[in-house]
């Protein structure tokens, strides 16, 4: 079979194709065209004639964009109108009232994405045991409905007060708008994020909105083109979970597709993580503006069950990622206090780093690559982009060496080390949050800066290893290829162990498990390729922080085991918080059932020949990775001519196509053997 | 230290400033009570041996600004070389460095091959540490003895062995002692936390190497403050802001502050203030540091990441016997509103040469909610049937001022603080109250060229039995009110209403203490808007046409 992915950056989109029956891997990168499909039309056309195979003989084809992503962090979205509680009118507005930063007097909060001239109170109130102490009459509701109308909406999102207990309101009033507003789409929050806390349910429920009908357009414009190429291959999107979903099970809650941008790569590092036996990893996808990090323990990848986006909390089943804005273009500067300080600002791509040439002149992080003698200026991107060396070294002496009295290279080595400390600070946070041990987890970097900065920073963290895929460049779109289609239904069920019904439990479990089936049978998953995971928020009684805690397979007599659940509990608590207290009663407070369909993979095996002992490196050139040795004459190695079985020893500077490997002095390298390399510290 | 390169240094303030963070995850994913987990009305700092602050999770500056001040006490009490590895000492006396009772300070010492090397500490606001009202904080307090439990510099902990009598005097003295225990050890593990990743870093450079990078750090952010106030020119500016009493008189109390800056020095003097007033707004000495600290920072480095090095070139003058300075056992418990007015003073002095820094005045209401009692809904009926005692606080936001080119933020908790709005389903999920509407204040950001931010109303009903209520604010008169700016107008006030829109409405003034509510009762409290900035009539057309349809204004 033949499976395609496209993952579509900011910069570049990504093209994989696998055809397993000509045994053959395709890649390729077209630039990215955002918020329209020609940029995907034109990267199939030319990867599909490229591997010599008609549009209609693709089988799958799997699209990771950020359309979503870039309508809410534009405010581009749809027009919405949103239904709250009599008395949360300005419950966007006020958020959790804290100001982003503590000593600016003059700062603000991004834009809620719902106007308050747009958001309807209604009469009707649920206590907090989800009992109603103000009923929604049929008569309000055609109220509200009629108010919301006349807002002219592109889309509605509802959000009542405890919600989470009893959809009930939610739904009649969805009944009396949809009366009004037929084919609007109509998103509530019992359904989008059943869960306490009105600020994140109410927001998660509006963003969904505001982002729904720009996907939907996207999707639908995607679809007929595709059609009118003759690709015939059934579509799946990429979500923020890392599974996939059918465009229209998507459409259901845009808001899950949000986060899926850096998604892919998590996914292929899991894989990484079991094809390698190196269980846990921490993978680094740096670009030209900013830098994600995830933490993959135990072959599984890390979730949460939300995340602040752009200053505000959305609250969905996530993979665990950090981003932060570091990357090629991010500019150094010396402030007032003769400190070297590496981004926010970046470069961007326009006009870029000063070495693109393209009238940037501040120094960049790539720049100091240029500058080291990292990077071949003439050899960037395979050579499609000349680099201009004197223009770097210009900029990076002029805003950093000479502030500080620095050399060149030392400024250059400077702006690395600063922008590795931001970037380990990240790694810290995510691992340290979680109560993990870095000091035994690999590094896995990709991305096209990554893995020039993956051996600084893995030797400052104590990281055992830093692996760097065959295809950096194409990592992600890689993974894209190896999801699962997923769905995930949550309940709030907030009952202490010692006080709670089997019966009620296992109706909850399923209820929601029963939804799912559904959903996979509807994306047309045989019953033998779905699978179930069931997953509880639990806390100690009275305490307020919530760990997830996977529940054993539910049904069987006797499954329901509180004394183990709850040990499961405090062993997990104990992991993340250094204690805990078992004699402690434990509550569920979130019931949530993912549910997963295999999906067919094409897989080939590629034959990548064996190597042994040290290849010949192509050249030698002068490169300065430590202040105090400055500019040594190190070798360089052709990525292609590293074979399974190679082995290599720093410094030295591996290069490809789509990006360059760093080995510093006193580490090696092995080529595992699917094609991976293994850079770790000489013992 | 002369051959430490600034690179060097820049990486290692990053490794100090991420140790901070992560003992603030360490704390905050531990703690127990809604006031830390969903508040965030906690701090986290580390020290040089010396007491000097290194670095700071950014939480609450309030908090933060004090821990230096109490560290000089508790070395006075508890010499240095009695400090030993496992130690932890809490404090929370007011007039030993600390700040308000409710605010637990903790402190431990952080070895490295047998050699002190640093100092951690982490301050938590407790919901409750005893005394005559639920929250411990009364604005009619005539002592501090009113204020719960004062805890001097003890060891709590000695040499990893817990001292179980101070955790059971404290037990016996608060409201909820088993938040209060599990808020305790969370601040433990934060302590905890610090050490253990400090003690590391240190083994990585070596102490003496350790020693050099910390004093580099704290002598760059020196340099910059230096170069910043140089860069305002020498002068001199004053400034009054006036406080409302209401508890012992009708007096407003005047604070007030002269600014000098000569060379690379600014000295803040606020000796000219009200003498101390035996009410619960005195400010002790260690938080009127921090505040002006604050204000400096705001007006001078707002971006720069903070440790002492800031305060070095920044002298602070008081006067013993004043609201700023008080003697003991004047009361203290809500020296956070004092606070919030004591930033206002220094930035309203500095206003006219703070250049972009500057804004027009902020809220400084604070509207707290404090109420305590029985929660008798049947579904909380604990396993014997009797009903659970609760204690919940809030605090609503209100604007900030306008700024050249920039309104103030909207609904927002100001300098001192930065606590977050407790969510409207999870305190009726706690405790019998109900918020029945949660707004912002349409026209009360004071009008300007760049309008001041709305403040926020918040209705809260007590749905079952008879709660204990403490409520109290500040700029509910248009002498108080937050000012404006080059031509702006003032912000609109804040307020405190007993059953608003019925007949038995009643404005409660800026204070009430101990009143009983009953099921049925509604309270609103409101917060002011921030200060106008610049002639109104220079307003951009399109947002005033913003703030109708919006109905900001």
């Amino acid at each position: 079979m033949r499976t395609l992915s496209a993952d579509v950056g900011g910069t570049f989109t990504d093209l994989v194709l696998i055809d397993d029956e000509a045994g053959k891997v395709h890649l390729d990168k077209v630039p990215s065209t955002p918020g329209r499909a020609d940029g995907v039309l034109s990267g199939i056309g030319r990867i599909a004639a490229s591997a010599g195979i008609a549009p209609g003989e693709i089988d799958i084809f799997v699209h990771g964009f950020t359309v979503g992503t870039n309508a809410f962090l534009t405010r581009n979205g749809a027009r919405v109108a949103m239904a709250v509680t009599r008395g949360m009118r300005d419950v966007l507005e006020i958020g959790d009232q804290m100001r982003p930063h503590l000593y600016r007097l003059s700062q603000s909060r991004p834009e809620p994405v719902v106007p308050r001239s747009r958001v309807v109170e209604v009469a009707e109130r649920r206590d907090a045991f989800g009992k109603v102490v103000e009923a929604l009459t049929p008569e309000e509701a055609e109220r509200v409905a009629q108010a919301l109308a006349a807002l002219e909406p592109e889309a509605v999102a509802v959000c009542l007060g405890f919600s989470f207990l009893d959809a009930g309101h939610e739904e009649m009033l969805q009944g009396a708008i949809s009366r009004r507003l037929p084919g609007v789409p109509i998103y509530l929050s019992s359904r989008v994020n059943p869960q306490i806390e009105e600020y994140p349910r109410a927001n998660t429920t509006a963003v969904a909105a505001y982002v729904g009908p720009v996907v939907d357009r996207y999707v639908a414009t995607l679809d007929q083109a595709l059609a009118g190429d003759g690709v015939n291959a059934p579509l799946r999107l990429m979500r923020s979970d890392g599974g996939v979903a059918t465009p229209e099970s998507a459409r259901a809650n845009p808001a899950t597709m949000m986060l899926s941008g850096p998604a892919g790569g998590v996914i292929a590092g899991a894989a990484m993580a079991q094809e390698l036996g190196v269980p846990d990893l921490v993978t680094f996808d740096m670009g030209g503006t900013s830098a994600d990090f995830s933490v993959i323990a135990g072959s599984e990848p890390r979730m949460v069950t939300g995340r602040i986006v752009d200053g505000v909390p959305l609250r969905l089943p996530t993979l665990d990622i950090e981003t932060i804005s570091a990357g090629g273009g991010s500019i150094a500067h010396v402030d007032l206090g003769g400190a070297l300080r590496v981004g926010p600002q970046s470069a961007g791509s326009e006009p870029g780093p000063a070495c693109y040439g393209q009238g940037g002149r501040e120094a960049t992080v790539t720049d100091a690559a240029v500058v080291l003698g990292i990077l071949d200026p003439g050899a960037f991107l395979g050579g499609e982009m000349a680099l201009d060396a004197d223009l770097a070294c210009e900029a990076v002496m002029r805003n950093v060496a000479e502030p500080l009295g620095l050399s060149l290279e030392a400024a250059a080595l400077g702006i690395v080390r600063v922008a590795s400390a931001g970037m380990i600070q990240a790694i810290r946070k995510l691992s340290v949050e979680r109560g993990l041990d870095i000091r035994d987890f690999a590094l896995l970097a990709f991305g096209g800066a990554g893995p020039i900065y993956a051996p600084f920073m893995a030797r400052d963290l104590a990281m055992a290893e830093v692996l760097v895929p065959a295809n950096p460049g194409v990592y992600a779109a890689q993974g894209l290829l190896m999801s699962d289609i997923r769905h995930v239904a949550q309940a709030a069920f907030q009952r202490r162990f010692d006080k709670l019904e089997e019966a009620d439990l296992d109706t909850r479990l399923g209820t929601l498990r029963g939804e799912l089936d559904d959903a996979l049978a509807h994306d047309g998953i045989a019953s033998e390729n779905r699978y179930f995971r069931h997953v509880a928020d639990m806390r100690c009684s009275g305490q307020f922080h919530e760990l997830a805690v996977a529940l054993p397979e539910p049904g069987a007599p006797g499954w329901w085991r509180p004394q183990e659940v709850a040990a499961a509990f405090h062993a997990e608590h104990e992991k993340a918080y250094g204690h805990t207290d078992p004699d402690a009663p434990v509550e569920f407070v979130n019931l949530r059932v993912e549910a997963f369909g295999r999906t067919p993979k094409a897989r080939v095996a590629a034959d990548l020949g064996t190597g042994e002992g040290a290849p010949e490196p192509v050249g030698h050139r002068p490169v300065c990775l430590d202040a105090g040795e400055g500019f040594r004459n190190t070798a360089v190695y052709r990525r292609a001519d590293l074979r399974p079985g190679h082995a290599l020893a720093g410094p030295a500077v591996i290069t490809q196509r789509d990006t360059t490997t760093v080995v510093l002095a006193g580490q090696n390298v092995t080529v595992a053997p699917n094609g991976v390399l293994r850079v770790r510290t000489a013992a | 230290m002369s051959d430490i390169d600034p690179i060097s240094r820049d990486v290692f303030q990053h490794q100090v400033h991420g140790i901070a963070e992560e003992m603030s995850m360490a704390l905050r994913r531990a703690a127990f009570s809604s006031i830390i987990w969903d508040m965030y009305d906690y701090s986290c700092g580390l020290f040089s041996p010396e007491g000097e602050m290194l670095s700071q999770a950014e939480t609450i500056p309030a908090q933060l600004g004090i821990m230096s001040t109490a560290i000089r006490y508790m070395f006075a009490k508890i010499p240095r070389d009695q400090w030993k590895p496992g130690d932890i000492i809490v404090c929370n006396d007011p007039y030993q460095g600390c700040t308000h009772t409710p605010d637990v300070c903790l402190f431990s010492p952080v070895f490295h091959d047998g050699e002190l090397i640093a100092l951690t500490s982490t301050i938590a606001h407790h919901v409750d540490i005893g005394g005559k009202v639920p929250g411990s904080e009364g604005p009619d307090n005539m002592e501090v003895f009113a204020e719960g439990l004062i805890l001097p510099p003890l060891k709590l902990i000695e040499e990893g062995r817990p001292n179980q009598a101070i955790f059971d005097i404290l037990a016996a003295n608060v409201r909820d002692p088993r938040g209060s225990a599990g808020d305790l050890r969370a601040q433990i593990a934060g302590c905890r936390t610090g050490e253990r990743r400090l003690a590391e870093l240190a083994g990585r450079y070596g102490n003496a190497r350790f020693r050099e990078m910390c004093n580099a750090c704290l002598a760059y952010n020196e340099t910059y403050m230096r170069r910043a106030i140089a860069a305002l020119g020498d002068g001199r500016w004053e400034a009054e802001v006036f406080m409302e009493d209401d508890v012992t008189s009708k007096e407003p109390m005047r604070l007030h502050a002269v600014v000098t800056v000569a060379g690379e020095e600014i000295t803040i003097d606020v000796s000219g203030s009200e003498p101390q007033r035996a009410n619960g707004m005195n400010c002790p000495e260690a938080s009127t540091l921090s505040m002006i600290h604050y204000a400096v920072k705001c007006v001078l480095a707002p971006d720069l990441p903070q440790n002492q090095g800031c305060d070095r070139p920044v002298h602070v003058v008081t006067k013993k016997g004043t609201l700023l300075d008080p003697i003991r056992p004047a009361a203290v418990s809500v020296r956070h509103i004092t606070q919030q007015a004591m930033a206002d003073v220094v930035l309203k002095a500095l206003a006219p040469v703070a250049g972009n820094y500057a804004a027009a005045g902020c809220h400084t209401s604070f509207p707290s909610f404090v109420l305590g009692g029985f929660d008798t809904r049947p579904e909380m009926a604990q396993d014997d049937g009797s009903p659970p005692y609760f204690v919940i606080a809030d605090i609503i936001g209100g604007g900030m001022g306008g700024a050249q080119g920039q309104d103030g933020m909207n609904a927002i908790d100001s300098h001192g603080g930065n606590c977050a709005i407790l969510s409207a389903e999870v305190m009726e999920t706690l405790s019998p109250v109900r918020v029945r509407r949660t707004a912002l204040v349409p026209g009360s950001g004071g009008k300007g060229r760049f309008r001041g931010g709305l403040g926020i109303e918040r209705d809260y009903e007590l749905v079952a039995g008879n709660g204990i209520l403490t409520g109290y604010c500040q700029q509910t008169r248009t002498d108080t009110a937050p000012w404006g700016l080059e031509g702006g107008e003032d912000g609109g006030l804040a307020a405190l209403i007993r059953n608003p829109g019925t007949p038995k409405e009643a404005s409660l003034g800026s204070k009430m203490v101990g009143i009983l509510l009953h099921e049925g009762d509604v309270l609103r409290t409101r917060g002011a808007g921030g200060g106008g900035w610049g002639d109104p009539a220079e307003r951009d057309p399109a947002h005033l046409e913003r703030d109708r349809v919006e109905g900001y204004a």
